[in-house]
This record gives C-alpha cells, sequence and structure tokens, in this order.
C-alpha cells in the first residue's frame, strides 16, 4: 500500500447563495459576481481530477447546494466515480420529490444544519422563519433511508444549553452517535474561481 | 456480546469499497472512513446479513490455516464488536 499523503475528501462549495443569513456565517456575501461561478461541465471535471488525486468523499455544500440546479447531475457523477457523497443542506428549499430524485441517483448522506434546539432562537438566528421545516426534512431524509447527520454550530450565543433530560430536538428517528472529527485530508474546492474561506449551510 | 449464531451486516450508512490509490478497502460513512487491513476487508465483505459469524468464519479458515477456528472466531468477533461499537455494523438476530 502507498502511503503517500493524498486528500481523502473534497468540499465542494457550489455556491454562495443562501436562502439562510446566520449570524455566524463567514460565506462571502459578494456572490453577485456570479458570472464566474463553475458551471456543472468544470465541476464534473473537478470531481474526475479529485478521484483521480485519492478523493473518496466528497461533500456538497456552500452556501446552499440546493440552490444549484444541476446538483443532480454532480450528484450523478460522484456516483459514477464511487465517491461517497453528503448533501450538507439548510433544508431550504427541498421538496420531498427532489430528495427522492438524488436518493435514485446515489447520494450517500444529508446533513442539515440546525441553528439551536428552540424554535424561536433558531429562526432567530438563521435570520427566517425555517427551524420547523429543517425537522420535517430531517423526517423525509430518515424516511427514505438515508443516513442523517445534523450540523449544529457551536458559538458564544448559544450559552443556555436544554436542562439534563429535555429532549433537545425532535425526534426523527434512531441513530448512532458520531461527532465529526477535524477535517483531515480535506482539499477544498470553491464555487467561484478565487479562493474564500467560507462554512457550510 | 455477539452470539455466533448472530448475523452481522454493514450499517445502512457505512459503504465498503475498493480505494485504487491505495490498493486496500475503505469503509466509508458520512464525514469519515476507514482504511482498513487485508483482514478487515476480508471479514466485512462477508457482513451481508445473511451469513452467521460461524459462517463467517467457515469462510475464512482456507485463507488463515494457522488459526484454529476457535481463535478465528474469537478475532472476529472481537473486530465484529469494535465495529459494532463504531456503529458501523448491526448485527441482526
Amino acid at each position: 500500500m502507498s502511503s503517500a499523503p493524498r486528500p481523502y475528501t473534497l468540499v465542494a462549495e457550489l455556491t454562495y447563495a443562501c436562502p439562510l443569513h446566520c449570524v455566524y456565517c463567514s460565506n462571502p456575501v459578494d456572490f453577485t459576481r456570479h458570472e464566474d461561478a463553475l458551471d456543472a461541465a468544470d465541476w464534473r471535471r473537478v470531481l474526475r481530477e479529485a478521484e483521480r488525486l485519492g478523493v473518496v468523499q466528497v461533500n456538497f455544500t456552500g452556501g446552499e447546494p440546493l440552490l444549484r440546479p444541476d446538483l443532480e447531475a454532480l450528484v450523478e457523477e460522484a456516483r459514477s466515480l464511487d465517491l461517497y457523497s453528503n448533501l450538507i443542506t439548510s433544508g431550504i428549499p427541498l421538496a420531498r420529490e427532489r430528495l427522492e430524485r438524488l436518493r435514485r441517483l446515489g447520494l450517500d448522506n444529508v446533513q442539515v444544519s440546525i441553528q439551536d434546539a428552540r424554535p424561536d432562537e433558531s429562526d432567530r438566528i438563521a435570520g427566517r422563519e425555517a427551524f420547523h421545516r429543517k425537522i420535517e426534512v430531517a423526517r423525509w431524509v430518515k424516511e427514505l433511508g438515508f443516513p442523517l447527520t445534523v450540523n449544529t454550530v457551536l458559538r458564544g450565543v448559544a450559552r443556555r444549553p436544554p436542562r439534563a433530560g429535555q429532549r433537545p430536538i425532535p425526534r426523527v428517528g434512531p441513530q448512532e452517535p458520531d461527532r465529526a472529527p477535524p477535517h483531515q485530508g480535506t482539499a477544498r474546492a470553491g464555487a467561484v474561481r478565487r479562493r474564500g474561506s467560507s462554512r457550510a449551510a | 456480546m455477539i452470539p455466533p449464531e448472530a448475523k452481522p451486516a454493514l450499517a445502512p450508512k457505512a459503504r465498503l469499497r475498493f480505494d485504487r490509490t491505495s490498493g486496500g478497502y475503505l469503509l466509508l460513512y458520512p464525514e469519515r472512513g476507514l482504511a482498513l487491513n487485508a483482514t478487515a476487508a476480508n471479514i466485512l465483505k462477508l457482513c451481508d446479513g445473511e451469513l452467521t459469524v460461524d459462517g463467517i468464519v467457515e469462510k475464512l479458515q482456507g485463507e488463515y490455516l494457522d488459526r484454529s477456528a476457535e481463535e478465528l472466531r474469537r478475532d472476529v468477533l472481537e473486530f465484529l464488536e469494535e465495529m459494532s461499537r463504531r456503529g458501523l455494523v448491526r448485527v441482526l438476530e
């Protein structure tokens, strides 16, 4: 076996546009420069090149990756390259039919962001009403047989955790606990042709 | 404890696949993955939800002639219990 350093995961930031406006987000907001965005053909090439470099897992993120109408084509390409694909989403906008379609095309995992365990606080942080929709999306994810991961950003304003014994988030189904590790062996590809630090939806 | 008549299967979130870069097998799951050694891959390939632990041991015996069936069963169970603790293998009764 080769032990040369290699990337295992590609974080593909498909767009910086997002329906949420989370207070902690560090995404660029000048995405009016969308004429610079990579199109589907470019992204498919990036996926193929990443696979050749050793990447085995791709996180489709943004911004909100669901805002890309060509997300399906990218999921299909990832599947054909045998990449393990994760959709990292706010859950908005998502129709159940689209989620079913992504499942059929080979999407492996869905990660839904929840900004806070309390609906009103979650919506305040997200800058719009979204909490109940997110819970509904999380239910669809489980019903369709996807693994579900939940992404919660820990931050200074979350100083009041749920009391002991209080169920923090509505149950959407059984799940094994699994904390994400610090990212290792991760390559990033931004939505536009320049470097930019960013956060997932 | 996993009983010898249990039928282990990969968790739905886990995907076992060949890795052409290393020539070995990987077990991938959300945001993580394990690089498997040959023995781990051989065991997981047999975790199809149909074979029992004893059935898996029997299949492996031809390849691990230096181990007795009892040693092999102990090793397989130890590995499967670790994978089960990590939520990557489920045990069907």
